[in-house]
């Protein structure tokens, strides 16, 4: 599916498995998420990217809740990452629920 | 402007005997911004920034907001924000550009990336957030530093 989405980066710092697992080790979150889908490859600059969409189970969850959301997977996913490389992973959060067709699609 | 701007800081500095500093001395960038915010927010400056706003690229602006977003500003243009540590809200800010920026170049040119409606409304209030935002900051130095730098951050040269 990422190779739809962009081509693949040549060397990501952080692969879709184990930022899965990042996603997984998450503090509480304001809002419930029932799974997530991961995609890496390249963004707009050629940098290596990580594409996250956090399946929500309430479609009418608050703006500020998903704000929140975002920022904690942010704080979460960028210190690993600037642990190995000078130029931190750019990470991009969005939000949609089960009943919506996966974005690739 | 950056010839002018080197000039201004000069005079000012031979008026008060002040020794000159070379062009890339820290303090330079402080005299740009100054100059620049001046230049472009005095009175009706529409047209000139209009003009002014085909001057931005897109690798710039996002260099300088990933930074910011980080926390993390430049080590060239870092005086500029300092001595406090970078704004929350104005790492929100940049947080934002980040995002609609490549939601909108994926929008553009990825034919296989599809936004659903929820995706286009989180990213409408996104933009409106920052526009919240910008609107409590946008006085302070730190905005002006960050305004500056979308601009100039690439013709910056450290000390």
């Amino acid at each position: 599916m990422s190779s739809r989405l962009t081509h693949k980066a040549d060397r990501n710092d952080l692969d879709e498995t184990s930022i899965r697992v990042a996603l997984e080790q998450l503090p509480p979150l304001p809002a419930a998420v029932s799974d997530w889908d991961v995609q890496t490859g390249t963004n707009s600059a050629n940098e290596p990217a990580v594409w996250i969409w956090a399946v929500l189970r309430d479609e009418n969850t608050e703006f500020d809740k998903l704000i929140a959301i975002r920022d904690l997977i942010l704080a979460h996913i960028r210190d690993p990452a600037r642990k190995t490389s000078q130029n931190p992973l750019g990470v991009y959060v969005s939000f949609r629920t089960v009943d919506e067709l996966s974005p690739a699609k | 402007m950056l010839i002018c701007s080197s000039k201004l800081g000069t005079l000012q500095q031979r008026s008060r005997g002040v020794p000159l500093r070379p062009a890339c001395a820290a303090p330079y960038p402080r005299h740009i911004m100054r100059f620049f915010i001046a230049l472009i927010s005095r009175g009706n400056r529409t047209p000139l920034r209009q003009v002014v706003s085909c001057a931005f690229y897109h690798k710039d602006m996002r260099s300088i907001s990933k930074s910011l977003a980080a926390g993390t500003p430049p080590d060239r243009i870092s005086a500029a924000f300092s001595p406090m540590p970078i704004n929350p809200t104005l790492k929100s800010v940049a947080q934002a550009f980040l995002d609609l920026q490549e939601a909108r170049h994926q929008a553009d040119y990825n034919s296989y990336r599809l936004f659903t409606r929820r995706e286009a409304i989180y990213n409408h209030h996104l933009a409106v957030h920052a526009i919240h935002d910008w609107a409590k900051i946008r006085k302070t130095s730190q905005a002006d530093a960050y305004l500056t730098s979308l601009l100039l951050i690439d013709r910056i040269q450290g000390s």
